[in-house]
């Protein structure tokens, strides 16, 4: 028994031995296949750590900075006294209202309110701390760019539990005082506009402030733009000072607009009771000071809804993006795999033949799966590292916050090596089972009686008649020989091709479609600026026809632009579903010389009703002619309010951009809306350049930004810059990857045909000559894979766009697009790339021991 | 009566060595070989394994260079050569038929014959193609793929294949050494039917009985000729082969 022991243990490592032998004459395959593998598991757990530490960046940094639980805010345009607001709230406390400590709540006004029984209370839940804030539009001059910006006044104390505390990258706090007044200034705008601390901007009015700090606040973690888009942070100035200050700056001195409350965090609350909190604080404050109010609830926020919701979004493609590339790698490391283990076909019949069982015989060639997918996981890890730290710097980058940690996310990386093994490992699996499964005899007969054997297929095209000599016919006759290797080897290649063209076809189809929406929204007179003012104003008002009356001005349409929700008839909307979502409607006269959206649809009357973009209309299942549910803003006799109409679709415009949507101003009467104006498009006079009418509009009063339209294209390019960072990584590792496929299937057919090759030299047949017809065999093999690649690349792109992209990302209609760089690209790598490959290998050719490799018996 | 003609020496082999290096040692396959081959004749190179015969077909075909010595074949100098002048000279002065064939498994019979044709540039590629199948007897055979064929057919068409370029110099490896005596003797005949037609062949095998049908046998043994003469007792005919 000791001698079998002994036996066995002998054997055993003679096995691992053997393959390690296996693995060192093969190095030049098994490191090119682990890389294949290890940028497929590299990109996978790489993005895929993202989910997890966004995640986790969010909740911190939101907790941090302990983010209210609701906000109310009062309709825009209107005011209420300092402390009201915090009067109000506490007044209509119910079940703790006798405990209620007015004092502190006053005091809160400026920083914290206990939390304890005597606190203030809000439906029986105490407050830890309440804030009033004064939110006022203005503009910003910075260096000559003149921009919205929005000045929020609020007590900002080192040492307040909030609601909403400054985070401060760089700097202190503005400190109080108008005779030098100070703004922290947020982060992402300063960083974008080279804003440094101790810098000066000019606000409305001409008012220099000097940058005491660099940070931001929770709400500031995602801005919202003026155009409610993803542009918030380049054409938006988020300024924080003090409430005294911002009353003073803003000429609204005691006034307040907003009220930001926290309850006490160890009372657990869910999202529904603090939905509930924010509609009884919304009914006691409108009912007290008779303001029309909105509140939301932390989790509702823009920024917190944006974020989160893009976690999973963003993931989604991420993953999609990933296994494509993966899948690419699997698909080409089976291939090749089988191809390797296919040549110790001929010794797996040795085995056979000498009474080695079948399992055993299968040890050698899948400890080769197994060494190739070890070493492609171990690489893939490092890489997979390297990819995290470029999207950790990204995700800063593109969203800094207070904390981002990036912990190792085994799991993620458990699941990408799981991935990385199991491919080469089935491949050799299935090469074992196929050599296994022979009769001995036919397994070592791979000589004159096996070699070239085909399949029904090969025999079929083997009957294909050819042109040309026989040089001429060798390549196209080698592939027609072995079909199935030719249609996998194309497919390997062409995985490659398709997560190319899936990932930079997402790249083109983003770019196709800002490129779309920049040229609607700038068609015209490039020169066109677009006005904000700070708030509404009568069409008669001396702040508006200051404007209207302006010399530098050759046009002037006014209007307004406001929030708004839509939905279709019949359902109740919900901040839940998809069934409602947020409009800009902006009013204006559609037959006003300046600039009016196209139309790509309408009624006879398109002044008659709302117009919606295409993919509005679209997500609501409505087109010309149908009625659409409306939340808007209205004058009604006790002042402006929100309120539900249903409005037909009078008319469709193709810009990408969901939220855009446009009401003639006549129409408009209808809601009390007509003759108010906050917005405006201007025209330069006759030898007036767009600079000095910018700024000249942004000199006059109540004028808070004056933008050229031109500008827009610009901000649209960079942010998509930004966002899309992320595909450029991925493409980069799909073009290495395709390189790597292309030069491996190459070595290894060059590997296969080395006899053949050899023969034709023997009969004098130059070099060259061979490395020709290799060359053209590839080319063949990179057109299949080409072809190949584009279609189910374009099947791809095609499912992410309309499955991924539509659900990540609503506001944005992205078709599907493929620019002329990336087909190029596709063509290059997956033709010319796979073409010249053989050419790196015109040594080995050269270098070819003849006489040995014609001797070779089979 | 006239006077007979000296034969042309073709193939003419001085002091030729060939060296390896394994490791530390350094192993002689070839060892200060003088050889001359006559135009037209029917030579075979006999020894055993190991013995440098099919070293010395190598030379002779330019498929390996010598480490010393110097090798002339139809007024060629190999020795001296580079890797284009050998490939012109293998495409234009000799031909191969190898022990395993190595017929190129994507083409049909009369398309690796072709390539034999094509490599040397033979403007009559298409009839020659159809005479050298001929002359190997499987015209019938022609469409069919290698693995569709026998291994006496498939040698027979490497066979037709040598004889398609048109060159003068025909050296087969072991031409039947994977194959059984009847198809060995198939073989042979027609080898030597190309010998007897005006070609210079040179045949390398360990099988001495082979060797009696040869017109000379050069016998080698450890890199050194041993012998070179006719067969003993005579050529013989196939007929009298005795396997």
């Amino acid at each position: 028994m000791a001698s079998e022991s002994t036996v066995s243990g002998y054997t055993g490592s003679l096995w691992w031995r053997w393959s390690w032998r296996d693995l060192r004459a093969h190095w030049v395959a098994v490191i090119t296949i682990a890389l294949v593998i290890a940028l497929g598991t590299g990109l996978y757990a790489g993005l895929g750590s993202t989910s997890k530490w966004r995640t986790l960046a969010y909740d911190r940094s939101f907790a941090s900075l302990h983010l209210h639980d609701v906000r109310l805010s009062l309709t825009e345009g209107t005011f209420a006294p300092e402390g009201s607001l915090l009067a109000a709230s506490q007044e209509s406390s119910t079940s703790g209202a006798s405990d209620v400590d007015h004092d502190r709540i006053s005091n809160a006004a400026g920083g914290p309110v206990s939390g304890d029984d005597t606190g203030a209370h809000l439906d029986g839940i105490a407050f830890e701390a309440a804030r009033e804030r004064l939110v006022i539009a203005t503009g910003v001059d910075t260096d000559g760019e003149l921009l919205a910006g929005r000045l929020i006044g609020a007590e900002f104390r080192d040492d307040s539990l909030g609601p909403d505390l400054l985070w401060l990258g760089e700097g202190r706090l503005a400190r109080p005082g108008t005779d030098h007044p100070e703004v922290v200034i947020e982060t992402k705008f300063a960083e974008y506009y080279g804003i440094g601390v101790g810098d000066t901007i000019v606000i409305g009015d001409g008012i220099a402030i000097s940058v005491s700090g660099i940070g931001m606040a929770p709400e500031e973690f995602w801005v919202r733009g003026p155009e409610g888009s993803l542009l918030g942070h380049i054409d938006l100035a988020t300024l924080y000072t003090d409430l005294a200050t911002a009353q003073a700056l803003s000429g609204r001195p005691g006034e307040v607009n907003d009220l930001l409350v926290r309850f006490d965090p160890r009372v657990p609350i869910s999202d529904d009771q603090r939905r509930s909190l924010a509609e009884s604080l919304l009914e006691r404050v409108t009912a007290t000071t008779a303001i029309s109010a909105t509140t939301t609830t932390g989790d509702e926020s823009y920024a917190a809804r944006i974020l989160y919701d893009d976690i999973e979004t963003d993931q989604v493609i991420f993953n999609a993006i990933s296994l494509l590339v993966l899948g690419a790698a699997a698909l080409a490391a089976f291939n090749l795999i089988s191809r390797i283990v296919d040549t110790q076909r001929h010794e797996i019949g040795i085995g056979m033949a000498l009474g080695v069982s079948r399992w055993r015989l299968g040890v050698r060639p899948v400890l080769i799966g197994v060494q190739v997918g070890v070493i492609g996981t171990l690489v893939g890890i490092a890489i997979g590292i390297y990819i995290g730290s470029l999207m950790g710097d990204l995700l800063d980058q593109f969203t800094p916050l207070p904390v981002s940690p990036t912990p190792f996310q085994s799991s993620v990386y458990g699941r990408g090596a799981l991935l990385g093994v199991i491919p080469p490992v089935v491949a050799a699996l299935v090469a074992v089972r196929r050599a296994v499964l022979l009769e001995p005899v036919d397994a070592l007969a791979i000589g004159h009686l096996g070699s070239g054997r085909t399949g029904t297929l090969g025999s079929w095209v083997n009957r294909v008649q050819l042109p040309g000599g026989s040089l001429a016919q060798m390549p196209v006759r080698n592939l027609l020989r072995a079909p199935r290797r030719t249609l996998f080897t194309a497919v390997g290649v062409g995985a490659a091709i398709t997560a190319l063209v899936g990932v930079t076809g997402l790249l083109d189809s983003f770019e196709h479609a800002v490129d779309r929406g920049v040229a609607e929204v700038t068609a015209g007179d490039p020169d066109r600026v677009t006005v904000t003012f700070d708030t509404f104003y009568a069409d008669t008002d001396p702040t508006i026809t200051a404007l209207t009356g302006l010399a530098e001005a050759e046009a002037v349409s006014t209007g307004l632009r406001i929030g708004g929700e839509v939905w279709p008839i019949g359902i109740e909307p919900s901040v839940e579903t998809d069934e409602s979502f947020e409009v800009l409607i902006e009013v204006l006269d559609l037959d006003n010389p300046v600039w009016s959206p196209r139309l790509i649809d309408h009624n006879a009357r398109p002044e008659d009703g709302i117009i919606l973009a295409a993919k509005a209309a679209s997500d609501l299942g409505v087109g010309v002619g149908d009625t659409i549910n409306m939340r808007h803003l209205a004058v009604v006799d006790t002042g402006i309010t929100l309120i539900v109409s249903e409005v037909e679709v009078a008319g469709i415009h193709p810009a990408p951009l969901r939220s855009l949507s446009y009401l003639d101003s006549g129409f408009a009467e209808r809601f009390g809306l007509g003759g108010f104006v906050n917005s405006a498009q201007v025209l330069p006079a006759d030898g007036v350049d767009r600079t000095a009418l910018q700024r000249a509009v942004f000199d006059l009063a109540g004028v808070t930004s004056a933008t050229p339209v031109a500008r827009v294209g610009e901000i649209f390019d960079q942010t998509i810059e930004e966002f899309i960072g992320v595909l450029y990584i991925a493409a980069v590792a799909v073009m290495l990857l395709a390189l790597l496929i292309a030069f491996n299937s190459s070595r290894i057919a060059l590997e296969e045909r080395r006899r053949e090759h050899a023969t034709m030299m023997a009969f004098g047949i130059p070099v060259r000559s061979v490395v020709r017809t290799v060359v053209i065999e590839s080319v063949i093999i990179g057109v299949l894979a080409t072809a190949i690649g584009i279609l189910a690349g374009l099947a791809s792109l095609s499912w992410m766009l309309h499955s991924l992209v539509a659900a990540s990302f609503p506001e944005f209609a992205v078709d599907l697009s493929l620019s002329t760089s990336t087909v190029v690209a596709a063509v290059v790598i997956g033709v010319v790339a796979v073409a010249l490959a053989p050419l790196l290998l015109i040594g080995r050719l050269r270098s070819m021991d003849l006489p040995s490799t014609l001797r070779v018996l089979e | 009566m006239s006077e007979r003609q000296p034969p042309t020496q073709r193939i003419t082999l001085t002091g030729v060595s060939k060296h390896y290096r394994i490791g530390e040692v350094t192993v002689a396959a070839l060892d200060d070989i003088d050889l001359e081959i006559d135009d037209a004749s029917f030579t075979v190179i006999l020894g055993a394994s190991g013995s440098g015969k099919t070293t010395l077909l190598n030379m002779i075909g330019a498929l390996d260079t010598p480490s010393g010595g110097s090798i002339s074949v139809d007024g060629t100098d190999l020795a001296g050569a580079n890797r284009g002048e050998r490939a012109r000279f293998r495409r234009q002065s000799v031909s191969f038929v190898f022990q395993s064939f190595n017929l190129f498994g994507g083409l049909t019979a009369a398309e690796n014959v072709r390539f034999g044709a094509d490599s040397a540039k033979r403007p009559d590629a298409r009839s020659g193609v159809a005479e050298a199948l001929e002359s190997v007897g499987l015209t019938d055979r022609a469409d069919h793929f290698p693995h569709q064929l026998s291994g006496g057919e498939q040698q027979r068409v490497a066979i037709a294949r040598a004889l398609a370029t048109g060159n003068r110099i025909l050296l087969a490896d072991e031409p039947t050494g994977e194959l059984d005596f009847r198809t060995g003797v198939q073989i042979l005949q027609v080898l030597e039917a190309q010998a007897r037609a005006g070609m210079t062949v040179v045949i390398v095998t360990h099988n001495r009985e082979i060797s009696r049908i040869a017109d000379r046998v050069v016998e080698l043994s450890s890199g050194r000729i041993i012998s070179d003469g006719p067969p003993d007792g005579g050529p013989a005919e196939i007929s009298q082969l005795q396997w």
